[in-house]
């Protein structure tokens, strides 16, 4: 009897009814008290206050008694319907709560590392290896002809200035159309790539300064006032700045980078935790 | 202090920040940077137009870092110089950068409260710190509570009163501002908000420097009477640093900005009060986040563009400001006329510069662009369908457009003392005017016409002196549009008459697109139309203009009576913020605001004063 008991101990299958016996029973226990917990609304002196608080600042005074009850009802239903919602799983595919999150998130995420302050050796060689970063920028000089679409309309504009070009091209002396006057200037010296965005707008002007040959007409290209024909007369190419005088300036760089990488890299490592299924990539 | 409403989400989401003092790149190897961008300062005598944000908030604010800002006043700077932020994980940069920048923090307490929470700053281990840094959001709800009573008591906090601690604080902060500040390339004053608001009436003004800063800054805790702040900037000036102070937000001041019964102290109106005021604040700043200050919808009835960005919420509250009297800029116009009348004086005699007001640090005053104006608070869901609180009604708010030779500190400084400055909605419009009596009706259509344009009249800003009898004033206009917004619908004079105690405003079309006729029966130039997609938030540059140039004869002119002229620039209609935000997210329109805005800029006036009687 003895050795049927001992063998019986020695059972798994006894082990296992055993245990998931007692997971079933922790389990219904924990479920009844979560699905007490679940339909319980607590209405507490903090949360009357704000709903006091709250009413006080729409309207400038304290709420009557009936008022405040009215409120905590709406409160009630509020809450109900949030948490309906929410088993429904209403706010699962919901972008503006999903962006919210998300923000929330990021924005305690972001900068928790401290950047060491860098040694000369490092500083130099991140500023060897990040040149692009510490280019002066390149200025462009050039003179343009408008043709405005004011009380015309686009196409016109853009027909007159191309009449013009070719009349300029073949080296006519009395040229059947004229430009407008443009009420700004109409040369530019040593404008900036941000120069000219602030100036013409970011439209397609801003690209071509900086690609058209040089002292040649060339359009029509529009900027945001209209039509225009531009000659450059002169550009200069972007300039490394010099290490010495510019140290704090590439400290503060390293700085800003260093932190990106790291912010960069505890986003990649969360993401390392998912398993992320690009079904889209898969053919059909 | 200035948002109650909006605290449940910014305590949890207010942090701590830092500052760190940025470098500017100098692309010398030996040589002094100065010297190599000395020889860089453009100057042009006929002047060029400049813009730049005059009101600005970062998170040296107290109110502005409670409401969970952390850019910095490097990153504010940053921002207006065109450079990207990243923000809410999204990176983020202005489309056209300024030209120049006024930080305005709050000079209450000003950086205080970020140098509080610094867990290795001067006040770790204070309760202060403590509470700051306390990831129970309970706790720090309560330390912006105790804020806001604090500010709306106009009271000291002991903790906070530590002379070593404020002053190191505004040193440092004074610090950014002469490090962004580069001669011929960006501006940057030093400058702060003095923040008196009685009983929630705004009497707030921004105290702009022009070169060197002081050693404290004037708080409404030392008072909230403006007498006493121009003390403060005259004792400024016997230090040897030039000053001036802007008021802003007469639409929500319950009709105390332009009060013409009495001053702020209680006492009568006189001559040295008027003289004094003027002196010390050229300039008003028409447009800013909570509405603008032009004129009320009821005020002008028979001005068809007067509703625009109408806010008039008091400070920190919901109740709704007086207007009859005393709060917008168009009725001070004649008021102040009827003072000069009277008193031999005319205290509202200020030139118009606009500014954001943003609490979030960024001038982002571009329409299509705007990240919102209240920290970390203005989110999209708060504002798109039927979003409630302020911020549907808050506005990008507005930019200062200068006439200057140079982008200099010292140049611009001279405009606003001018007043030859204007007011934007936000954009880069491009107006200037100048009275005459001689000019000629198509003198704008000559090579160099600005030069013949100063030699002979005066620019805005100005006094027109008589002229002979029998001659009318002639204004020379130009208005060129910003070449990323809407094109330009109508260019219109605004003309107020005072004569024997009373004034008239009368809103006249000048110039306009296309060719339509004005009705001979309202004299009003018809609509432009609208473009608008109001689903896509897009509209097309097909109807108005790129520039608006013309001459205008005042053929009412009446010499006998004191007059004064300013422009206002209409941009066709173009999709208000709010549809951008609603678009980008698919979310409804929410109905409290209009979905679409006209755009506009305001000129500083040109004013007549018959025959000796002119003030200044």
């Amino acid at each position: 009897m003895k050795q049927v008991f001992r063998n019986m101990l020695k059972e798994p299958l006894l082990h296992f009814l055993l245990l998931g016996g007692l997971l079933y029973f922790l389990n219904s226990r924990y479920q009844d008290q979560r699905h007490q917990h679940d339909r319980e609304i607590v209405i507490d002196a903090n949360r009357v206050n704000l709903i006091k608080q709250g009413f006080k600042n729409q309207t400038g005074h304290t709420p009557t008694d009936l008022q405040l009850n009215g409120m905590i009802d709406a409160f009630i239903k509020e809450e109900v319907s949030y948490r309906e919602a929410k088993k429904m799983g209403l706010d699962k595919d919901d972008e503006i709560i999903r962006r919210r999150l998300s923000q929330k998130f990021n924005f305690l995420q972001t900068d928790l590392l401290n950047i060491s302050e860098p040694s000369e050796e490092v500083l130099r060689s991140f500023y060897q290896n990040n040149t692009s970063l510490f280019i002066q920028v390149a200025r462009v000089s050039f003179s343009h002809l408008y043709f405005s679409t004011d009380n015309s309309n686009d196409s016109l504009a853009k027909q007159r200035a191309m009449r013009v070009l070719a009349d300029i091209n073949a080296n006519v002396r009395s040229v059947t159309e004229k430009a407008d006057p443009f009420p700004l200037q109409s040369t530019f010296a040593l404008q900036t790539l941000q120069d000219i965005i602030q100036n013409f707008g970011d439209k397609p002007i801003v690209k071509a300064l900086f690609e058209v040959p040089i002292n040649q007409w060339t359009g029509p290209i529009r900027s945001g006032y209209g039509w225009h024909l531009v000659s450059v007369s002169q550009r200069d190419s972007s300039t490394l700045l010099p290490y010495e005088s510019n140290k704090e300036y590439i400290k503060q760089q390293y700085h800003e980078v260093e932190k990106a990488k790291a912010n960069k890299l505890s986003s990649e490592r969360l993401i390392d935790n998912y398993i992320i299924k690009r079904d889209y990539l898969q053919k059909k | 202090m200035k948002r109650i409403p909006v605290y449940t989400l910014l305590i949890l989401l207010a942090s701590c920040s830092s500052t760190v003092k940025k470098q500017q790149p100098s692309n010398s190897a030996g040589a002094s940077a100065d010297t190599v961008i000395q020889d860089e300062i453009s100057f042009n005598k006929e002047k060029e137009c400049f813009f730049g944000d005059l009101h600005l908030h970062s998170s040296f604010s107290a109110d502005a870092f409670a409401l969970g800002t952390t850019i910095t006043p490097d990153d504010a700077h940053d921002w207006a110089e065109g450079k990207t932020l990243e923000y809410f994980g999204k990176k983020i940069q202005r489309k056209a950068p300024l030209d120049f920048l006024a930080l305005t923090d709050h000079a209450e307490y000003l950086g205080v409260i970020p140098e509080a929470a610094k867990k290795d700053g001067q006040m770790a281990g204070t309760d202060w710190n403590r509470s700051l840094n306390d990831p129970d959001p309970k706790s720090k709800l309560a330390l912006f509570r105790s804020l806001i009573q604090m500010a709306a008591a106009n009271k000291r906090i002991p903790e906070f009163e530590k002379p070593e601690l404020l002053r190191s604080v505004w040193q440092r902060y004074a610090a950014v501002a002469e490090a962004h500040n580069k001669p011929g390339k960006f501006t940057s004053f030093i400058a702060f908000e003095w923040t008196s608001a009685p009983g929630n009436q705004n009497l707030h003004r921004c105290v702009i420097f022009k070169d060197k800063g002081p050693i404290l800054p004037f708080t409404s805790l030392d008072s909230q009477d403006p007498e006493e702040l121009w003390n403060y900037l005259d004792n400024q000036r016997s230090n040897g640093l030039e000053v001036v102070a802007i008021p802003h937000n007469g639409n929500i001041s319950n009709g105390l900005m332009f009060d013409t019964e009495k001053t702020y102290a209680g006492a009568p109106i006189t001559k040295a009060y008027a003289e004094r005021r003027t002196a010390n604040e050229p300039l008003f700043e028409m447009a800013q986040e909570k509405g603008s200050s032009e004129t009320h919808p009821l005020l002008s009835p028979s001005d068809e563009f007067a509703d625009f960005e109408t806010y008039n919420f008091m400070l920190g509250s919901y109740t709704i400001a007086k207007f009859r009297k005393g709060s917008y800029v168009r009725q001070a116009y004649g008021t102040g006329q009827q003072l000069e009348e009277k008193i031999g004086a005319n205290p509202f005699k200020f030139g118009i510069e606009g500014g954001t007001d943003n609490h979030a640090g960024m001038s982002s005053t571009e329409e299509f662009n705007y990240q919102g104006g209240n920290g970390r608070v203005t989110s999209h869901a708060s504002v798109s369908n039927t979003g409630d609180g302020t911020p549907i009604y808050n506005s990008p708010g507005g930019l200062t457009g200068v006439w200057a030779e140079s982008n200099t500190r010292a140049s611009i400084f001279e405009a606003f003392k001018r007043k030859e400055t204007f007011g934007t909605s936000g954009g880069r419009i491009k107006v200037r005017f100048f009275a005459g009596w001689n000019y000629e009706q198509d003198l704008y259509k000559k090579e160099g016409w600005i030069k013949e344009a100063y030699a002979n009249g005066v620019a805005m800003g100005s006094d027109l002196p008589a002229g002979k009898s029998g001659q009318k004033p002639v204004l020379l206009i130009q208005a060129i549009k910003d070449p990323e917004s809407g094109n330009l619908d109508r260019v219109q004079v605004i003309k107020i008459t005072t004569k024997g105690g009373r004034s008239t405003e009368q809103v006249i079309d000048v110039l306009w697109s296309g060719d339509r006729i004005k009705d001979p029966k309202t004299g009003k130039v018809p609509s432009v139309g609208n473009t608008v997609d109001l689903k896509t938030a897009t509209y097309q540059n097909t109807i108005g203009v790129a520039a608006l140039t013309g001459t205008w004869t005042d053929n009412d002119f009446d010499p006998t009576a004191r007059v004064c002229y300013y422009i206002r620039v209409i941009e066709i209609p173009t999709p208000r913020w709010s549809t951008y935000w609603s678009a980008e997210t698919n979310q409804g329109l929410n109905p409290k605001m209009p979905a679409i805005i006209r755009e506009r800029a305001w000129t500083s006036p040109i004013w007549y004063t018959p025959a000796k009687q002119i003030s200044r």
